[in-house]
């Protein structure tokens, strides 16, 4: 931890791969309105941006490997007549201090400072404050209604719009910041500092208003977002709290490919369920892989080798039949619990989905590999092939 | 235990599975209590407790038939009517060989290989000429259904029954569904046996029996000598009196209850031949009061059960697991459907619970997901 500003309190700190302790401690030791500058390794940025979400800090930005953060946001609240407008293309965005803006909201005096400092530079315009209001601030200052969250999550849910998945393969974006999380107007929760698949519509607009970053890499490793729409149904407004990644699926887990080769009664199956917007779809039997399973099916063989791949997820239905009923949602989407399950839609993976159906097969890096060996091999073989004709024929 | 502070597991109104088992009545369940805490003597003691449990035994008993209109009749009481099926069609099996209803609940339908079977029509029912042409010198007992647990269809047990005795063989009536959803009064019927089973019609579970008119049964639970020996086991006396006191609720119920969910059932296949043009109705107008069952053909009634149930509604499939792959429900095939339409039942059967809106819910809800399963066969 280097110490860059020295005193009783540091105004600004760097600090190299912190630890959830470092960082607790490093907000202890800034002054009311420091910031740190946080080097790590991009493995790292996850881990250490919800560390320095749970040490206090707000507004945090990536920018490569480094990560600013800031401290203000204690301190109580007075109202000055000041209000924010968020400036990006999302339909609300979540602050590190759980403000929900969506479009103008009536901020303190606390709050409009901070958004008028660097970190939302650029993306907030914030009101100047009432004089008469901002007057009273030192001897009688005029308290402010802080507690609107509810409220403004539940006209956020009432706002999200249904959107149908398009047939353009989703694009990857990592959001770096400020806010914790954007919420955009189809309801897709896109989480700073995440790798994360949506629409090359809502990517493109994310990139130009809101500074996220497009990536290349293959679409498997990327996340899916979340859904506030279906959250919001299951959870209300507690499903903004938190960390936003518990319900993320796992890196790396989806293999696209096994959509390729399954029946066209199974492709066309999916594809009603994408177009009519259906959350599940129920088949009944047993998979014939399993040894005296009842009434085998090859429809159940097959879902279960989509679940395998990471794009189906199964739930048992629970009839009192023999023969099994069973569920089944796209991967990461069935919210099991005490009851009936609950289902939270991924749109972006839809979308993936979708359009891996309808573009059929594509060169996978394996199969890349795999034929370039082959070449080789063969090549390899006619030049063996030559040299010895040529030895026997010398 | 007030009736109207009762909350049942899940939503009442959406709970269309009343042939499964019927919402109980609380005033019964509180009888159960009650002869439970203060006649807990064992009715076989010669002790104070156990007369005054006998006592109430044999009072109840009286009364049960006395509500059937059957007061000459004998009760043997047993668990259900799983056990009192059994009973009847054991001992029958013994003397030779029972004809069997082709629409028999799988309780009956045990005996299906020592049996005959005689055909119902298209509409559900025996003909009389087809069971008088059915019945053989070795047939030992004609075994029918008073109410289809399936269909709703009603046999006229009156009817089949006089074709019975001039055969000279003894008539066994399946009357769990009938007995306290329709109007009956035993002494008109000619039967030699009538079985029933109290949760049906909001008694408790775990009691059932046989009404026995003259013919007797051959015991197949020893031990014990009780039930005159017919049945071997202490007798569920609190049982007994709480299904007294659900049948005479359900009976007394009956005047308004029968037009009431006649007529809600009407409402639901309206609704579902206007919007399920293919779907084929089983049930008829004149059936169980509040039964009505659907085939759609070409999927499969146990998906739809799981789809209603989903979204709130509890309704029950006719199909079963049997040798290794889906089977059809044999009512709805008896009456001459094809197994591809007979995959494709639903069961919807309606109680003193059932709204008007809770019907049109349904309906709403059976269409989407009908339309569902087709988009997604």
């Amino acid at each position: 931890m280097d110490i860059q500003n020295v005193g009783f309190l540091a105004k600004t700190l760097t600090l190299a791969s912190p630890t959830p302790a470092d960082l607790m401690n490093a907000y202890q030791r800034l002054s009311a309105r420091g910031s740190v500058a946080i080097t790590c390794a991009p493995a790292e940025v996850g881990p250490t941006l919800l560390a320095a979400e749970n040490a206090g800090f707000f507004g945090m930005r990536v920018q490569g490997t480094t990560i600013a953060a800031y401290k203000g946001k204690e301190g109580p609240c007075y109202d000055t007549g000041r209000t924010a407008r968020y400036l990006g293309s999302a339909a609300a965005v979540l602050d590190d201090d759980n403000h929900l803006l969506s479009g103008s909201l009536r901020v303190c005096e606390k709050t409009a400072r901070l958004y008028s400092s660097n970190a939302y530079q650029g993306i907030l315009e914030v009101s100047d404050p009432d004089p008469a209001l901002l007057a009273r601030l030192e001897k009688d200052p005029a308290p402010f209604d802080c507690d609107t969250f509810e409220a403004d999550a539940r006209s956020l849910a009432e706002s999200i719009e249904d959107r149908e998945p398009g047939l353009e393969p989703p694009r990857i974006v990592f959001y770096p910041g400020p806010f914790k999380a954007l919420i955009l107007s189809d309801g897709t929760m896109v989480r700073r500092g995440k790798r994360l698949l949506v629409s090359p519509e809502q990517a493109s607009e994310l990139v130009k208003r809101d500074g996220a970053v497009l990536d290349s890499d293959l679409p498997q490793t990327a996340q899916i977002p979340e859904n506030f729409g279906t959250l919001y149904k299951t959870e209300g407004a507690a499903c903004l709290l938190g960390d936003l990644a518990l319900h993320s699926r796992t890196e790396g887990k989806t293999d696209f490919d096994a959509l390729d080769g399954i029946p066209a009664a199974m492709k066309r199956r999916l594809r009603a369920v994408l177009s009519r917007n259906e959350d599940y779809f129920i088949l009944t039997g047993s998979d014939p892989a399993q040894k005296d399973g009842c009434c085998p099916s090859n429809d159940v063989g097959v879902a279960n080798g989509l679940v395998q791949a990471g794009i189906l997820e199964s739930h048992g239905a629970g009839t009192n039949s023999d023969c099994p009923v069973t569920l089944y949602a796209f991967a990461s989407e069935i919210r099991a619990g005490i009851g009936k399950p609950k289902f939270v839609r991924s749109e972006a993976f839809r979308a993936a989905v979708l359009h891996r159906l309808e573009s059929g097969p594509r060169w996978s890096r394996k199969a890349a590999l795999r034929l370039s060996l082959a070449v080789l091999l063969a090549a390899a073989l006619v030049i063996l092939g030559w040299a010895l004709f040529r030895q026997i024929g010398g | 235990m007030e009736a109207r502070n009762v909350r049942y597991c899940m939503t009442d109104e959406g709970y269309f599975d009343t042939a499964a088992t019927a919402l109980p009545w609380p005033e019964a369940l509180r009888r159960f209590e009650e002869v439970s805490l203060r006649q807990f003597g064992n009715p076989s003691s010669s002790h104070e407790a156990g007369l005054q449990a006998r006592e109430t035994l044999e009072t109840a008993r009286k009364a049960f038939l006395a509500r059937v209109g059957f007061a000459d009749g004998t009760l043997v009481l047993t668990s259900g009517a799983t056990e009192a099926n059994n009973l009847v069609l054991k001992g029958a099996l013994q003397k030779g060989r029972p004809l069997l209803a082709a629409d028999v609940h799988p309780s009956v339908w045990f005996a299906r290989e020592g049996s005959d079977v005689v055909e119902t029509g298209p509409d559900g029912r025996i003909a009389p000429e087809k069971l008088a042409s059915s019945i053989s010198k070795k047939t030992s007992l004609v075994s029918i259904v008073h109410a289809n647990n399936e269909t709703g269809v009603v046999q006229d047990v009156k009817a089949l029954g006089e074709v019975c005795a001039r055969k000279g063989v003894p008539l066994h009536v399946d009357g769990v569904q009938a007995l306290g959803r329709l109007p009956v009064t035993l002494s008109e019927l000619p039967f030699a046996f009538y079985t029933f089973s109290a949760h049906k019609f909001g008694g408790p579970r775990g009691v059932g029996g046989v009404i026995v008119r003259s013919a007797t049964l051959a015991p197949q639970i020893l031990g014990g000598g009780q039930e005159k020996g017919a049945r071997g086991g202490t007798e569920n006396v609190a049982g007994l009196a709480a299904a007294l006191t659900a049948l005479d609720l359900a009976t007394r119920s009956l005047e308004g209850e029968g037009p009431r969910l006649r007529k809600l059932a009407g409402l639901l296949t309206d609704e579902i031949r206007t919007a399920i043009p293919d779907a084929l109705v089983n049930s008829s107008a004149n059936g169980l009061p509040g039964l009505v069952s659907f085939s759609f053909p070409k999927l499969l009634g146990e998906e739809i059960v799981v789809e209603l149930n989903l979204r709130g509604f509890a309704v029950s499939a006719g199909s079963a697991c049997g040798s290794g792959k889906m089977e059809p429900s044999r009512p709805v095939m008896a009456m001459g459907r094809t197994r591809e339409q007979a995959l494709g039942t639903v069961r919807i059967s309606m109680g003193r619970h059932t709204t008007e809106d809770a019907v049109r819910r349904l309906a709403a809800a059976l269409r989407q997901v009908v339309e569902k399963q087709k988009a997604l066969a």
